[in-house]
């Protein structure tokens, strides 16, 4: 297989997928500083951003993009981790993004720095408490999940 | 979260609405109860005249945050909350997640249940175009339309009462199978449901989709090229109504949808008019996948043989489906607990109200209702 296009960027890790397994063609793990090239590379190839969603892991937040094509079909979900809860915004790259963003910082208190008006979308505007933080207790390790993805020891090396 | 100071300096709205409007323009509230946002949209909208200078879809007035209750839920009982977040076609998002289980866990269905869902997805795709006709004439001010709309989907209901357990918030799909089989009375229902709506399209399209009155209020309204599609993520008939035959049944096939003969309507045309022409294809279309799989079904269990609770590995999946207004997507992680670790529902009507702002921008007031039905939102699916 020829080297995919998102691995022109400097990976933590990649993993080929398979779709009939996972719905996903191809799994990128990426330094935060990284989602927005990413975003400018399947921009440039024709993709369109299906979502933007936050998950947590033991090892911090992990903000993860699905991009498809409407002419070539296949799913590839670039992801990256952040200590502290705040990544780049990309919403100048896809405006559908800036909905999808406030939707994570509603959910998970998530910052995206660049964001137009990161206000709140569906809750009310005087909520106080993400609803889908974790517990420091009930995170798993991001390998328990992301098996091809050997967890980093810390962010710092990362 | 944000301190009352923060949200004073940050404002509530996405287009700064509350610092006010300009000179000799006027701000305009339209919803969460205006006759033409079905369910509870709300638009801040800016007009001058009757142009519109800036519009702002406000959410979240019927949020339940589904996610979170799946986290709490076990994957079963997690179920019963995917009848309600699209209450036209349920059973789409039935689909979405109980295939994001059966796809992780590697436990496919049995094959007569393949069919079964493809027939009920099929038949409640089809009721939700017909509502979505009826209602989106009523918006434009054609009253007697939706009165032949809900003579046709009262039939179709009761078919559905009797293949799922209910009418509207279904709940029928379970891993591995379906819960109600289909009589060979059933059958004959359905075939001569197919005969009967065959018989009326041709009465919808010279009454209805012939009428000049309406060509005057959909043609050249709302163009949305498809730089803009892809720019937004928009799929399903507003993706297709600007001339891409992108369809989750045949980009991403799953189930017997491979072996079924269908075609994906298609219009070049990109305004309204061309999305209201991809549904009415799509109501032939769905009647055509409905005849074929009722011929084909094949006979046996409705359940595929597997553990009452289902053993999801731990991993991630994403499941998408071909919804009656797009792709819907289903992200499910599991850290192998009975649980879900994070499930993110995809929904298509989120991504296509998003470009409203953009589209409307420009447009009549009048256009912009016009716009807004052509987009067929179902709110508790935007805010979940």
């Amino acid at each position: 297989m020829s080297a995919h296009f998102l691995q022109d960027l400097p990976c933590l890790f990649t993993a080929a997928q398979d779709p009939l397994k996972t719905g996903l063609t191809f799994s990128v793990l990426l330094p935060p500083d990284q989602v927005r090239e990413a975003a400018r590379l399947c921009r440039g190839k024709g993709y369109h951003l299906e979502d933007v969603t936050v998950s947590e892991v033991q090892e911090g937040t992990l903000v993860l993009y699905h991009y498809d094509h409407f002419d070539r079909p296949g799913r590839i979900c670039c992801m990256a981790l952040s200590a502290d809860n705040s990544f780049d915004s990309i919403a100048d790259i896809f405006p559908g993004a800036d909905w999808h963003e406030r939707e994570c910082c509603d959910f998970f208190g998530t910052a995206f720095a660049g964001h137009p008006n990161l206000i709140p979308l569906l809750l009310p505007p005087d909520a106080q408490t993400p609803p889908l933080k974790k517990q420091d207790g009930n995170k798993v390790p991001l390998t328990t999940i992301f098996p091809w993805a050997q967890a980093p020891a810390t962010l710092e090396e990362a | 979260m944000f301190t009352k100071e923060q949200i004073a300096e940050r404002g509530f709205y996405t287009q700064h609405f509350e610092q006010g409007k300009q000179d000799n323009s006027l701000i305009l509230n339209m919803g969460p109860q205006h006759p033409s946002t079905h369910g509870v949209l709300r638009v801040m909208l800016e007009i001058d005249g009757e142009y519109i200078l800036r519009a702002d879809p406000v959410l979240g007035y019927i949020h339940r945050m589904h996610e979170k209750m799946a986290e709490g839920k076990t994957y079963a009982q997690f179920i019963t909350n995917m009848g309600r977040v699209d209450y036209l076609h349920a059973l789409a998002w039935n689909w979405a997640f109980v295939g994001a289980v059966e796809k992780l866990g590697e436990t496919p269905p049995s094959p007569r249940a393949e069919y079964l869902r493809v027939i009920t997805c099929e038949l409640n795709r089809i009721s939700s175009h017909l509502l979505w006709w009826g209602a989106y004439l009523l918006d434009l001010g054609a009253f007697t339309p939706i009165l032949y709309a809900f003579d046709d989907r009262e039939e179709l209901l009761d078919i559905l009462q009797d293949l799922t357990g209910s009418r509207l918030t279904y709940a029928s799909f379970t891993f591995g199978g379906v819960v109600t089989d289909m009589s060979d009375a059933l059958k004959e229902r359905i075939t001569r449901f197919i005969a009967r709506l065959r018989d009326r399209l041709p009465m919808y399209k010279s009454l209805v989709t012939d009428n000049f009155i309406l060509l005057g209020r959909v043609e050249d309204i709302g163009h949305i090229p498809v730089d803009m599609a892809v720019r937004y993520g928009a799929t399903g008939p507003v993706l297709r109504g600007s001339g891409v035959a992108y369809d989750v049944r045949r980009a991403e096939p799953y189930s017997v949808y491979p072996g079924l003969d269908f075609v994906v309507p298609t219009s070049d045309r990109t305004d309204a008019l061309g999305r209201y022409l991809v549904r009415m294809q799509e109501l032939e279309q769905s009647l055509n996948i409905v005849e074929q799989a009722v011929a084909q079904i094949p006979a046996g269990d409705i359940q595929a043989k597997m553990p009452k609770k289902p053993k999801v590995p731990a991993g991630e999946v994403f499941f998408a489906v071909e919804g009656a207004r797009g792709k819907i997507g289903c992200y499910l992680q599991s850290n192998g607990s009975g649980s879900p670790y994070r499930v993110k529902l995809r929904a298509p009507s989120f991504s296509n109200l998003s470009l409203f702002a953009e589209l409307s921008q420009g447009t009549l007031l009048a256009d912009a209702v016009s716009i807004l039905g052509s987009l067929d939102l179902v709110i508790p699916e935007i805010d979940r």
